[in-house]
C-alpha cells in the first residue's frame, strides 16, 4: 500500500499520548474487518515505540532552519518585489537574495541550480527573436526569485508543513489535502510514464506520426487510464490514511523543526528589508 | 444544513451527507493536480510554438477543452459543495507561490462567485451545471492575466520595453486590457469549456460510469 496522506512512519505522534497511540491509528475507525484491525494494532504498537524514541528530536533544515510559515512570508515578499522591479540588475540581486535564503535553509545545490536557471533564462531573453517570442523568457525571469524562495517550502517534509499549518488551526481535511498535494505531484509523472509505456507496449501508435495524426484518440488513450488510476488511487490512499490514523484526535507533532522564534523574525525582517530596499533603490535611480 | 450531495430525483439526502470524506479530499487533490499539470503541459507546448499575441487565440479554448473532462469526473465523484471553490483557490494559491501575489484576492473572489453559481442540490452531478461552474474557474484564470496588467501595466511595459519594440508590447497588452479583447477571451474560454463538457460527458458515460468506479 502506498504512503498515506499523513504518513511518514514514525514521524507523527500525539504529544504525551504514546501509550494510547492516537498519533498513528484511530481505534476502530479503519475498516471494520478483522484483518484491518490487526494491521491497526500493529501500527499502533509501532507508533508507541517510534513516539518514545523520537520524543526529543527537532531537525532543522540548514543554518537557518526556519518555520514553514516564515517561508510563506518570504515567498510573498519576493513575489511582490519581482513584480515591482523592472531593471535587470535589481532582478538579479533579488534572485541572489532568494538563492541565499534557500541556501541558508539547507538547499545550497537547489539554490545554485536556481541561479543557473535564472542565468539561462536571462540569456534567452536577449536572443534576437522576431516579434514578442522572447516575452516568455522575460516573464519567466521575474518568476524565478519567488519560485527560488518557494523551493525552501516545497522541499520541506510534508510532516513539517502539516504540523505548522495545524498550529494555525487549519482544518484537518485541508491539512491532508496539502500533504497529498506535495506527495502526489511528484508521483504523477511516474503514473503518466507508465501509461505511455502501456500504450507503446500495445502498439497503439507504432509511429510518432500516428499520434500526431490522431490527437483525439491520443487524448482518449491517455485520459481513460489516467482517470481510472486516479480514482483507484484516491480510494486506496484514503483507506490507507484512515488506517494510519489521519483522523485521530490530538495535537500533531513533527521531528522537523516547527515554531516561530527570534531567528524567524530576524530573517523575515531581513527579507522584507532587502525587497523594500531594492524596490526603493530602483525607484530613486 | 441542506445538502446537495445527491441530486438524483426523489432521493432523500441524510443530514451530514455534504461533509467531505477522506476519499473526497484525496480525489479532489489528485484530480486538481492532474488538471493543473495538464494545463501547464499544454501551456508550455503552446508557448514554445506560438508567440504571445497568438497564444491568446489558442490557449483560451484549448486549456478548458483538455481539462474539463477531468473536472467532470471529479465533480461527479465528489458531488459536494466546495469542489469548484476549492479548485479555484488551489490554482490561485499555486499562482501566488509562483510569484503572482495579486492572484490570491482574485482567486478568493472567483471561488465565491463559482460556489454561488453551483448553489442548489445536485449541481455537481449535472453536466450542464458543472460545466457552467467550470467556466467560472477559467474566467478567474483569465483574470490572473488581466489583473496584473491593470495594476502594474506601466511597470510591465517598462520591463518588456527594455527588450522589445513598444508597438509589439502595446498590441499584446491591449489583448488583456481592452474590453472587446477580454470578451473575446471569455467567449473562447466558454466555447472550450462547452466542447470539453461534451467530450467529458461522453467519456464519463463510456468509460468511467461503465467501470463503476466513480
Amino acid at each position: 500500500m502506498r504512503a498515506s496522506g499523513g504518513g511518514e512512519a514514525g514521524i507523527e505522534r500525539a504529544p504525551g499520548e504514546a501509550g494510547r497511540a492516537f498519533g498513528k491509528v484511530g481505534p476502530g475507525r479503519a475498516t471494520g474487518t478483522a484483518k484491518a484491525a490487526e494491521a491497526a494494532a500493529a501500527a499502533a504498537a509501532a507508533a508507541v515505540s517510534d513516539g518514545a524514541a523520537l520524543g526529543a528530536v527537532d531537525v532543522r533544515e540548514g543554518v537557518l532552519g526556519l518555520d514553514p510559515r516564515t517561508h510563506v512570508l518570504a515567498v510573498a515578499a519576493f513575489g511582490v518585489a519581482s513584480v515591482v522591479l523592472v531593471g535587470l540588475l535589481e532582478t538579479a540581486l533579488l534572485q541572489a537574495a532568494a538563492a541565499l535564503y534557500l541556501a541558508g535553509n539547507g538547499r545550497a545545490r537547489l539554490a545554485l541550480r536556481s541561479c543557473a536557471s535564472f542565468a539561462v533564462v536571462c540569456g534567452l531573453s536577449f536572443l534576437p527573436l522576431p516579434g514578442l517570442y522572447g516575452v516568455l523568457f522575460v516573464s519567466l525571469m521575474h518568476m524565478v526569485p519567488p519560485f527560488t524562495a518557494g523551493c525552501a517550502l516545497f522541499s520541506l517534509s510534508p510532516s513539517a508543513i502539516m504540523c505548522a499549518l495545524a498550529r494555525w488551526r487549519v482544518p484537518r481535511r485541508a491539512l491532508v489535502g496539502v500533504c497529498m498535494l506535495f506527495r502526489f505531484a511528484s508521483a504523477l509523472p511516474f503514473e503518466a510514464r507508465s501509461i505511455v509505456r502501456g500504450i507503446r507496449m500495445r502498439g497503439i501508435f507504432p509511429r510518432a506520426l500516428d499520434a500526431v495524426l490522431h490527437p483525439a484518440l491520443v487524448y482518449e488513450c491517455l485520459y481513460t487510464p489516467l482517470v481510472m488510476r486516479c480514482l483507484r488511487l484516491s480510494a486506496e490512499l484514503a483507506a490507507s490514511a484512515e488506517l494510519r490514523g489521519i483522523e485521530a484526535d490530538g495535537g500533531r507533532t513533527s521531528v522537523h523543526h516547527v515554531g516561530l522564534g527570534a531567528r524567524d523574525a530576524l530573517v523575515a525582517a531581513a527579507v522584507v528589508a532587502v525587497c523594500v530596499g531594492l524596490c526603493a533603490g530602483e525607484g530613486l535611480a | 444544513m441542506e445538502s446537495n450531495a445527491d441530486g438524483r430525483a426523489g432521493k432523500v439526502v441524510p443530514a451530514g451527507a455534504n461533509r467531505w470524506t477522506m476519499r473526497d479530499v484525496m480525489t479532489f487533490v489528485i484530480f486538481n493536480i492532474v488538471i493543473i499539470m495538464v494545463t501547464m503541459i499544454v501551456k508550455m507546448a503552446e508557448d514554445a510554438v506560438l508567440s504571445p499575441q497568438n497564444t491568446f487565440f489558442v490557449g483560451s479554448w484549448l486549456f478548458p477543452l483538455v481539462s474539463t473532462p477531468f473536472y467532470l469526473v471529479m465533480a461527479d465523484r465528489i458531488g459536494k459543495r466546495g469542489v469548484l471553490s476549492g479548485s479555484i483557490l488551489l490554482f490561485g494559491i499555486l499562482y501566488t507561490f509562483m510569484g503572482g501575489v495579486y492572484c490570491a484576492p482574485v482567486a478568493v473572489a472567483g471561488a465565491v462567485v463559482g460556489e454561488l453559481a453551483m448553489w442548489g442540490r445536485g449541481a455537481y452531478r449535472s453536466i450542464m451545471r458543472a460545466a457552467a461552474g467550470f467556466f467560472v474557474y477559467w474566467a478567474t484564470f483569465a483574470c490572473y492575466g488581466i489583473v496584473p496588467y491593470l495594476l502594474f501595466r506601466d511597470a510591465y511595459m517598462e520591463q518588456l520595453g527594455a527588450y522589445y519594440s513598444a508597438s509589439d508590447v502595446a498590441a499584446m497588452v491591449a489583448q488583456y486590457t481592452e474590453l472587446p479583447w477580454i470578451l473575446l477571451m471569455l467567449a473562447l474560454f466558454a466555447a472550450g469549456t462547452a466542447l470539453g463538457a461534451v467530450v467529458g460527458a461522453k467519456f464519463l458515460k463510456k468509460h468511467v460510469r461503465k467501470a463503476k468506479i466513480a
